[in-house]
């Protein structure tokens, strides 16, 4: 049985005290309305994103993979070919609400699977760079010395590279393109700046008073360094990996849109603006809508990324 | 095996990249990005045919890969050679069947041929003098010195004259002149070790073209800065990756070359070409049209009438190497056959050319409509797997060049293909590594997209090079599917012996049937050549082997 607090500490019902850290932060988040507006997109577009299959059964009725090359259409009782004998499809209309792309399939039902994609691919990327930034910076920052010199030094080192190329010859090495690489590879260019921020937190913090206490105690460096300091990063690494988000969006489509990163068919926003590429002032709609959406998802991303660093900034209550 | 010449736009990565980012924000903030150019001079003029005088601007993205006839092998270098030099023979300067008839050019007559068609006699015209710098005649012997370079030189024309006498001792280095190549005075003889109906068109390939010694044994590494002229035009500058500009070669009697200058640009891409000769900047592109661009130059009436579209003999196929299984099983190929619906892909070519469903291209005397596979039929194709013992299908390759429209044709290969249970995983290389890959049998590519423009307007330049057999070699090999039946080499060979058009064409049909029967590809397309030209260009044809007949364009007034 769990043990209620208010068990315990009855006091704490009666004492006035402040609201907690992240009731206040919460507080600060709701007021900032644009930060508010980005989070509710996400959700939207998460909650799209998993009912993707029913929206295709229910709504779109075309699989993000069929082709409509042969077929007609009836739109306000005249039947128009989904492609056309010159090979361009048809724009938005009642059965393809965003149009058809260039092998006559629907724009709407790939852009709501492409999210999938893309939003998997942002955000596991971040992951990997978060954990590979976060245990090597700790690590540098915390034992100091020859140690710190060596690992922040390559660390630079790869800073020093211009990521997209790198990115580039990465996945043009590696043959092989599954989402998995993919992945693996944007969250591996990107670690870096991870790394530094951690970095930096943790040499702050490694001589603070409450580290030496939990050195007093007998603490390993391993319990300290993921024990007692990992939970300060906290904030910072939350706000720093929502706008990460959004830098891998962008960066998950600049390789699709190069043919480096998710491989057709399978539907990524990248993918489906590289395909529509040449034709983009004849049929707008194939290049038109997944920009839209890279557009307002990065934006949501980081206007909610902004929000929660003014809400979880210690010092901002007292600013405002 | 001239290959098809559809290029990347190329440019480099980090700038395509950021293109597209500058791109996509355009679209997005929606400034409107397709404004043409001002509505002046977009009218056709009259045409009150040729003219001569003015300058003509020609557009090509990649260039010719040499302007010396020995070596050039590229679409766009065998357009600007014919403008430059000649050969024994040429071809009549017409688009279409007109266009496959043999003339005599530097020779005065069509050669005589002896009973057992093994010996041509010419007679080399007098009079013909070569351009500056040179001011001497072209002589009989300027012709047998021509060809022997091309061993000397390791050209990549050099197969095509393998069955002169001697001509392979020569290739081994064991001799320094083909003995079967005599002159006397003006008199050329050609002595073949077997009859070959097609030795003419041969001789009439830029590698045949003349070229005088003195100047060649002088620039042997770069003949092409010093290309003398026998042709209407003479190469005043070429300046690779940058420009050519052709200029009247003073020394030329003839009558074409109606311009006074062709500048050929080189550079940029086909897409802004088409921009350029909108805006009046440059006449015509010797490149191919982008599928893009065409619906709306067929869409805009004044863009239409500029719009030259020209049947030429192309053939775009799938195919599926037989060595491999589970291609071996011709029940496998048939039933891709009756899966892959042809329609679907002429659409994804935005409707440039006709269904192919056999080998030959339909300008061809020798051609048959075949359809021995109607498709889509799906339901047969799951039966013939079953058949065979794949009902629920097998996993592939699909391999093709990463120009569009091919890997929209692989997509939609892929959809069709999945219907049946076959799972391709696309393959996509780039133009330039491209053929080179699936021309080496070591690389055991299973299946993947083709494309074959004619080198001179005779099936045997489609039957034989691409599914003889005997013809199969470790690099730069034509015969993709690895097709290789006894019986169908056999006739092959005899047909090349024949001599009679007609019972040379009947074997042809009978062959093109066979091959397509044993279904070791799909034929899905014959591409007809798209051009679009500037409205003061007069005189433009396409010729089926040799492209844009430069030599007949004119500026109308």
């Amino acid at each position: 049985m769990p043990r209620m607090a208010a068990d315990f500490h009855p006091q704490k019902k009666e004492v006035p005290i402040g609201l907690s850290f992240g009731r206040k932060a919460w507080r600060r988040f709701c007021r900032d309305r644009l930060a508010v507006a980005g989070a509710l997109f996400i959700i939207l577009l998460i909650s799209l994103a998993a009912s993707a299959p029913l929206i295709v059964r229910h709504i779109t009725h075309h699989p993000p993979y069929q082709q409509h090359m042969m077929d007609t259409i009836r739109i306000d009782g005249k039947p128009v070919e989904v492609v056309d004998d010159d090979g361009l499809p048809v724009g938005p209309n009642r059965i393809f609400l965003l149009g058809a792309d260039l092998t006559g399939r629907d724009v709407f039902s790939r852009i709501i699977y492409g999210a999938r994609v893309s939003l998997l691919v942002a955000i596991l990327a971040t992951g990997v760079s978060l954990l590979i930034g976060l245990v090597w910076g700790t690590v540098a920052a915390f034992y100091g010395g020859i140690v710190d010199t060596v690992l922040s030094r390559i660390m630079e080192l790869m800073m020093a590279f211009p990521i997209l190329l790198l990115a580039i010859a990465l996945a043009s090495a590696m043959q092989s393109s599954s989402l998995v690489v993919v992945i693996l590879i944007i969250g591996f260019v990107n670690w870096t700046y991870v790394g530094r921020i951690v970095r930096g937190q943790v040499l702050s913090l490694r001589r603070r008073e409450f580290v030496e206490a939990a050195r007093a105690l007998g603490a390993g460096d391993g319990h300290i360094m993921f024990r007692v300091i990992l939970p300060n990063l906290v904030a910072p690494l939350i706000v720093y990996g929502t706008l990460a988000v959004a830098g891998n969006i962008l960066f998950e489509t600049a390789l699709s849109f190069l043919g480096l990163g998710v491989q057709p068919p399978t539907p990524s926003w990248g993918n489906m603006i590289r395909e529509g590429m040449a034709y983009y002032n004849v049929t707008w709609w194939i290049t038109g809508f997944p920009g839209l959406f890279i557009l307002l998802t990065v934006l949501a991303f980081n206007l909610m990324g902004d929000g929660l660093r003014d809400a979880l900034d210690p010092h901002a209550s007292r600013r405002r | 095996m001239k290959k098809t010449i559809r290029r990347a736009h190329r440019s480099t990565i980090p700038a395509l990249a950021f293109s597209g980012l500058v791109f996509l924000n355009l679209v997005l903030i929606g400034l409107p990005l397709s404004c043409d150019p001002g509505r002046q001079n977009e009218e056709a003029l009259p045409d009150r045919g040729p003219r001569r005088g003015g300058k003509i601007i020609a557009l090509s993205q990649n260039g010719p890969d040499y302007l010396d006839p020995g070596l050039a092998y590229l679409t766009t270098s065998w357009e600007i050679l014919p403008a430059v030099n000649s050969g024994l023979l040429t071809y009549v300067k017409a688009a279409g069947a007109e266009g496959m008839e043999l003339v005599p050019d530097l020779a005065t007559d069509l050669p005589e041929i002896s009973p057992d068609g093994r010996r041509y006699t010419f007679t080399v015209r007098s009079g013909v003098r070569f351009g500056p710098p040179l001011q001497r005649e072209v002589a009989a012997a300027d012709l047998k010195y021509s060809l022997e370079r091309l061993f000397r030189l390791n050209s990549p024309g050099v197969g095509f004259y393998m069955n002169i006498a001697g001509a392979p001792q020569m290739s081994r280095g064991q001799a320094v002149h083909i003995e079967g190549i005599r002159v006397s005075g003006d008199t050329l003889v050609f002595q073949l070790q077997e009859p070959d109906a097609t030795f003419l068109n041969k001789l009439a390939m830029p590698f045949a073209y003349v070229v005088p010694q003195e100047v060649a044994e002088d620039h042997p590494q770069d003949y092409s800065q010093h290309n003398v002229a026998t042709g209407p035009y003479m190469i005043d500058r070429y300046v690779p990756r940058r420009r050519i500009i052709l200029v009247r070669n003073p020394h030329y009697e003839g009558r074409e070359g109606y311009a006074d200058t062709l500048e050929v640009q080189l550079g940029g891409n086909t897409l802004n070409a088409i921009a350029k000769i909108k805006k009046g900047q440059a006449d015509l592109s010797l490149d191919t049209l982008p599928p893009s661009e065409l619906p709306r130059l067929k869409r805009n009436p004044l863009y239409r009438e500029r719009l030259r579209i020209t049947p030429i003999g192309t053939l775009y196929y799938v195919f599926m190497n037989v060595r491999m299984k589970p291609f071996d099983d011709l029940r496998v190929r048939q039933a891709v056959c009756y899966a892959i619906d042809k329609r679907a892909m002429v659409k994804v070519w935005a409707g440039q050319g006709t269904i192919a469903n056999e080998i030959l291209p339909p300008e061809f005397p020798a051609f048959q409509a075949l359809d021995l596979y109607p498709a889509p039929d799906l339901s047969r194709a799951r039966e013939l797997l079953a058949q065979a013992g794949y009902p629920d299908g097998f996993k592939v390759d699909f391999y093709s060049q990463n120009v569009d429209p091919w890997p929209r044709v692989c997509e939609v290969i892929q959809a069709q293909l999945r219907q049946v249970g076959i799972r391709t995983r696309i393959r996509l290389f780039d133009y330039s590594v491209y053929y080179q890959l699936i021309g080496r049998p070591a690389e055991e590519v299973p299946m993947g997209l083709s494309g074959w423009y004619q080198d001179y307007p005779d099936p045997s330049n489609f039957i034989d090079v691409l599914f003889n057999g005997e013809r199969i070699t470790a690099v730069h090999n034509n015969n993709v599917s690895h097709y290789d039946n006894p019986e169908v080499n056999r006739l092959i060979r005899e047909t090349l012996k024949l001599m009679d058009a007609e019972a040379r064409d009947r074997n042809w049909r009978q062959l093109d049937s066979m091959i397509t029967a044993d279904a070791s590809i799909v034929p899905y397309l014959h591409l007809t050549n798209h051009a679009f030209i500037s409205p003061r260009l007069g005189g433009y044809l396409y010729h089926p082997s040799v492209g844009t007949l430069l030599t007949l364009l004119y500026v109308k007034d």
